[in-house]
This record gives structure tokens, C-alpha cells and sequence, in this order.
């Protein structure tokens, strides 16, 4: 049935289509592997640096429902009990608390909330400059990647010490 | 990419695995590139994102070297070739991923750049027959791309038009029970096209296999649990459970599926339960049905498959990954 039918075809790469399937074969896992070492770089850098953001819990809004808590995976939130006073009585009620060390600002805790208690802000050091988080005095983005790099250098070191390439967000997308 | 994030809305809120960033990226470079095809044929395969999976679980930990997706690849060409096909490969040095995810994600306009871009290759190389491995793939070549002139199958279909014949097994091969999985988007998601009597036809025809079905399928199927890959949590791995434990009912010794996500999702709760060599909970292998079939038939793979030292041994799941 097979047109070119050797069987045993392990050792034969004689036959010219059985070389270009394994040419194939083999450029691809290469590909899928070269491609995803940008990948790697951006999200362990995310996770270690973090995103620029923090979470920030507003208390007025919080009701203690612990899904954040439940949800962070990197422990950074604490569920506390605070007291309230009001002019009538005073009460306790359990509240969701940012550590902000532990904090990378995945947003995750923001997903969950149910009642939108918790909102992102910049750390500092950190800004919004064209619905993104960059770093505070960051050169704006070039737009093509090898030219503006020098030129772009020139007024970077007088604003923060970070070389421009140090930047997440711009070598990742 | 910067302008049209979206705030708002699925694209924003779930923490997209790196895969999306890397699939993203493809599509902003659209010149085509110079292309040279070894062998040109009228029907060509597409084997979909494949590798990248597999790159994509080792990087999570989520199941490396149980999973293998890169061997629908090689099965793939190694059915093309047993019913007599010499396929010419669309593979991912020129092609984009076909925008699936992108697409059901709400990133219409990336899809629409993949889209654009992938259907003029296919237009240039002259392919009359689209064979795609992938469930996803399939149905939106079909449904969603504009290709005119081109017959875009499932891998099933085209071998059972053509006639597979698994050769007799060996006396001392014992019957297994086998249980196929309904890809949502390669069944109940088409409204023409639905492939549901293919793969089945082809299971049968394995002579120690008996095809049992699950408590649901067909149409009535249930979700593999996730769809593409867009999230992952409790829920999910429920649904993903409850959809294991099917096959547990009746007692498959394979749980095959037509698609490289449900063969993810499946494969990663399948190695999640794996706690200790012999206290399984989930007794059966989960495998591609071009594997399943592809291991029936004598001879090696012809792309030599993709052989890696460290996948004969695949790490327990948990922090240390099995060791000590």
C-alpha cells in the first residue's frame, strides 16, 4: 500500500521523503523550543520582579469572604479581624490584608473578589504611560527594535538607573 | 499588541500560559517568508501547535514526560503513508498557529492576522486536501478560515475514506478495552462535518480492541473540562474528574481522543493521580488516536519520532518531582 514502502525505515534515510519528514520533524521541535525561550525569560522575570503592580485592598468594600486569601499563591494576603466604631456600637469584622513584600501583583486576588474590593495600583518606581506599566522614567517605546536602542540609552541614565533592557514588559509582547 | 489590549473582559482577566504569548507573537511579523517545500504534494498536513504543548507542560511541571504530544506528529505521518499518502507538511517554520484560541479568547484581530496569513500559504502551495490531527484545527479551518477549493478533513475521516487496515495483532496481544473521548469542537461544535462515526469505525478495526462508550457521548458528550487552554482551577480538574472516572466505570484500559487539548487536560489529572507506581487511580492510558492506531500498524516512525532521553522516565507529580 505504501508507495515507498521500506518498513524497517530507522536506519534508512536514504529514501528522500523519509528524510524530509525527520528534516521536518526535527526543525519543529526546535522551533517550538526556540520560540518559547522569550517566553521563559519574560514570566520567571514577572514572577520574581514582579509586574510594577500591587494589589490594595479597600477596607470599606471588604467583607472578609477569604476568597482572595484562599486564591493567592504567594501567600502575600492575611485575613485579620479589625474593630469598627460607629457612634451607636462597635464591632469586629475580618478583613483581607496585602503583604505587600510577598505581593507580585498577578491580580489574581482583584479577579476573584466579588465585590471589587480590591484594586491594582503602581509600586513605586513604577507608572502608567499608555495603558501599560512601565518603569518610572523608562525611555517611551521604541518602535523599532534595533535603531532607537542607542539613541534611547542617552537619556535613560539621568532618569533611573535601570538599563532600558531591564524592562519586562517590552521584551516580552 | 499594545494598542488593542483589551482592559476589560476574558483577554484581560485569565493568566494566559506562555504559550499564548508565544502564539501571539507569530502573528505580528506577516511577511512571508521564502519557502522551500522538499516535497510538494495536493495534500498536506498540519500538525497544529503540537510541540508546543509539549514545551509548554514541561515548563508548567504539569506532566512532563507523560504526555507526549509531539507522537501525533509522527503517527500522523506514519498513517498518511500506510493508506498511501505521501503528505506534504505545513509545518510551523512558515505556517501560524491556526488562531483557534486566539479566536474563541476574544482576540479577533489576531486571529484575523493568523487567518489572513495562513490561508494565503495554503493558497500558494497549491494544497487540495487539508488534513489537520488537531480537533480544534479542524474545525477552524473549516468553519472559521474562508478556504475555497480546499478540503479540509480531520485526520479520522480521511482515513477511513481511505481505507486504513490495521494489520491482524499478534496471538499474544490481549483485548483492551478502548473508550474515545468526542472532542467538543470536532463533534457537537460543527453543525456540518461532525466527525463522530470515523474514529469509531477505525477503533473497530483494531481486532483486539472492543470500543466501549462512555456514560456520555456523541453529541451528549462531556467535556474534557477546559476548553483550549484558558484556565485551570478546581472546577476544571472537577469536571476533568468526573470525566476520568467514565472511563473508570467501564473499566477502559484506553481512554483515546481526537484532540492534543483534551489529551492535555486529560493527561495532567492522569499524572496528578499517579501518587506512587502502583497506586493509580486511574488504571488506563490516555493517548491521541493517531497513537493508538499508529502503534497497531508494524514498522517505525518515519519522522523517527521525538526521542528524548529524559521522557523514559517521567518524575512523580509533587514539589520534588518523585525524587528521593
Amino acid at each position: 500500500m505504501a508507495v515507498a514502502a521500506p518498513p524497517p525505515a530507522a536506519p534508512a534515510p536514504s529514501d528522500p521523503l523519509i528524510q524530509y519528514y525527520r528534516d521536518v520533524r526535527q526543525r519543529n521541535l526546535q522551533l517550538a523550543k526556540d520560540r518559547y525561550k522569550v517566553g521563559f525569560k519574560v514570566r520567571t522575570q514577572e514572577f520574581i520582579r514582579g509586574r510594577g503592580t500591587l494589589a490594595v485592598v479597600i477596607d470599606d468594600i471588604c467583607m472578609g469572604c477569604t476568597h482572595c486569601f484562599d486564591n493567592c499563591a504567594f501567600e502575600s494576603i492575611a485575613m485579620v479581624d479589625r474593630k469598627f466604631a460607629l457612634p451607636e456600637y462597635s464591632y469586629t469584622s475580618r478583613k483581607a490584608v496585602i503583604i505587600e513584600e510577598n505581593c507580585v501583583g498577578c491580580e489574581k486576588c482583584a479577579i476573584v473578589c466579588p465585590v471589587d474590593a480590591i484594586t491594582m495600583v503602581t509600586k513605586h518606581g513604577f507608572e502608567v504611560k499608555e495603558g501599560r506599566v512601565v518603569q518610572a522614567g523608562a525611555p517611551p517605546r521604541p518602535l523599532p527594535v534595533a535603531a532607537p536602542a542607542k539613541s534611547a540609552a542617552a537619556p535613560a541614565p539621568s532618569a533611573g538607573s535601570e538599563p532600558p533592557s531591564g524592562d519586562p514588559k517590552r521584551e516580552g509582547d | 499588541m499594545a494598542v488593542t489590549e483589551t482592559e476589560y473582559g476574558p483577554g484581560r482577566t485569565i493568566p494566559h500560559p506562555v504559550m499564548f504569548r508565544v502564539l501571539d507573537s507569530e502573528a505580528e511579523d506577516t511577511t512571508i517568508p521564502e519557502i522551500k517545500v522538499v516535497h510538494k504534494a495536493e495534500v498536506a498536513y498540519y500538525p497544529g501547535c503540537v510541540d508546543y504543548y509539549d514545551v509548554e507542560m514541561q515548563f508548567s511541571h504539569m506532566n512532563y514526560g507523560d504526555t507526549n504530544h509531539g507522537i501525533i506528529f509522527d503517527s500522523s505521518i506514519k498513517l498518511l503513508r500506510a493508506v498511501g499518502i505521501e503528505p506534504m507538511v505545513l509545518d510551523r517554520s512558515f505556517m501560524k498557529c491556526c488562531g483557534h484560541d486566539q479566536l474563541w479568547q476574544g482576540k479577533v484581530d489576531v486571529f484575523e492576522k493568523m487567518r489572513d496569513y495562513n490561508t494565503r500559504i495554503i493558497k500558494m502551495l497549491g494544497v487540495k486536501t487539508l488534513v489537520t490531527s488537531c480537533a480544534e484545527g479542524y474545525r477552524t479551518f473549516r468553519l472559521d478560515y474562508k478556504l475555497d477549493g480546499v478540503r479540509v478533513v480531520h485526520i479520522t475521516q480521511f482515513l477511513y475514506e481511505r481505507g486504513l487496515r490495521i494489520p491482524p495483532q499478534p496471538e499474544t496481544a490481549r483485548k483492551v478495552r478502548v473508550a474515545y473521548q468526542d472532542p467538543c469542537r470536532s463533534c457537537r461544535q460543527m453543525p456540518v462535518g461532525a466527525v463522530y462515526e470515523e474514529p469509531r469505525e477505525l477503533i473497530k478495526r483494531v481486532d483486539n480492541a472492543e470500543l466501549v462508550e462512555l456514560k456520555t457521548f456523541r453529541a451528549d458528550a462531556q467535556c474534557c473540562g477546559v476548553a483550549q487552554m484558558m484556565y485551570c482551577n478546581d472546577k476544571t480538574k472537577g469536571l476533568t474528574r468526573k470525566r476520568m472516572d467514565e472511563a473508570t466505570e467501564v473499566q477502559a484500559d484506553y481512554l483515546l481522543t481526537a484532540c492534543p487539548k483534551c489529551l492535555t487536560h486529560f493527561g495532567c489529572l492522569h499524572h496528578e493521580n499517579r501518587w506512587k507506581p502502583g497506586e493509580e487511580r486511574y488504571g488506563y492510558k490516555v493517548m491521541d488516536i493517531t497513537q493508538f492506531l499508529a502503534e497497531r500498524l508494524p514498522g517505525d516512525y518515519p519522522t523517527g519520532g521525538n526521542v528524548d532521553a529524559r521522557r523514559k522516565e517521567p518524575p512523580l507529580p509533587g514539589r520534588k518531582g518523585g525524587g528521593s
